[in-house]
């Protein structure tokens, strides 16, 4: 028996004696200097006090960061994923408001297993929208890299995340590490259908990382996907293309 | 790629050397022109620093706005003595 049909073998074996209906994860999100690409900016990260203003900004947004949690909530079938702010008052309107939008704090992803769907709503300029998508088991590759993240054994596993700038197509490679023990298939992002739940992500420069989980009997009750308009990711990138062009020639 | 990291540098050299982003009160207009620099250099660096495109054009557009209402109220508080 290869390592992901094990794995898969341990993940129904436990989520057929499982006892607990519905989780709740609490996430932090930190951020991965060395993801970024950029030299220069790198150095500018490591060294901000001769960082340009831009940079400093930045960095500040980045602190704020451990300021937000994100929350899971899961049933067997069905999750939400979405972000508490827990940034003082006094914080600068600028800096916070870069902090909500690195963290997506205001977004919300709807997960479904069956029919296979993660609706994603979000605001862009005050309008409200829905990204549809799902991923599926075969969209994974799990890997034979394990460790253990609070008590639990989790594995390996990544996929490929599509993004259109300016309508064409770029791919950025995702890992998440889950655990088996954990028969829930949800994690952070719009990230999900891991035969477990995904306790570490590793999204571009950000990794969210699980710091609690409550597990109840009972089912818990789930808002539903609010109104929005519905938007493919390419169409969203060719409204950007747009709205650039129109800041320009204004 | 190319195009974003000049831009970038573009954007990051003209922030680093204006001295701020008000404008001198003994020549204020209603010039947008640093506006529109800043929010590029700022969606640019935004994409270097992980974002998704909407994510960085938002900020971008957080700053702009915030610098088209500092340029309105500095030019209009003098324009209006």
């Amino acid at each position: 028996m290869n390592r992901t049909s094990y794995i898969i073998f341990i993940f129904l074996l436990v989520a057929n004696s499982y006892a607990q209906q519905s989780l709740t994860v609490d996430y932090k999100i930190t951020f991965n200097s060395q993801k970024v690409e950029n030299d220069t900016i790198k150095k500018h990260l490591n060294k901000i006090e001769d960082a340009p203003e831009v940079v400093k900004t930045y960095s500040k947004g980045i602190a704020l960061l451990s300021s937000i949690k994100m929350i899971l909530n899961a049933n067997q079938n069905s999750a939400v994923f979405t972000g508490v702010n827990q940034m003082d008052n006094d914080v600068n309107p600028f800096e916070s408001k870069l902090a909500k939008i690195m963290s997506e704090l205001e977004t919300k992803y709807y997960y479904n297993i069956k029919p296979n769907e993660c609706n994603k709503w979000f605001k862009f300029l005050n309008k409200k929208y829905i990204y549809k998508d799902s991923i599926s088991i075969k969209n994974w590759k799990i890997t034979n890299q394990s460790k253990t993240i609070d008590k639990y054994v989790c594995y390996l596993a990544t996929t490929d995340y599509v993004e259109y700038v300016n309508g064409k197509k770029q791919l950025h490679k995702v890992s998440a590490w889950f655990a088996p023990e954990i028969p829930f298939r949800f994690g952070p992002r719009g990230f999900y259908n891991l035969p477990g739940l995904i306790l570490e992500l590793n999204f571009k420069t950000l990794i969210y990382t699980a710091t609690q989980i409550k597990f109840h009997k009972n089912s818990q009750e789930l808002e539903k996907v609010p109104k929005g308009e519905f938007i493919s990711k390419e169409e969203l990138s060719y409204k950007i293309a747009k709205l650039k062009e129109e800041r320009k020639n204004n | 790629m190319k195009k974003v990291l000049g831009l970038t540098f573009v954007a990051l050299f003209m922030m680093s050397t204006t001295s701020s982003n008000f404008k001198k009160i003994e020549d204020p207009s209603f010039n947008y022109d640093h506006c529109f620099a800043g929010a590029e250099g700022y969606e640019a660096l935004g994409v270097s620093l992980g974002l998704d495109a909407e994510a960085a054009y938002a900020v971008g557009n957080t700053y702009f706005d915030k610098c088209v209402l500092e340029v309105d109220f500095i030019a209009g508080s003098y324009w209006s003595q």
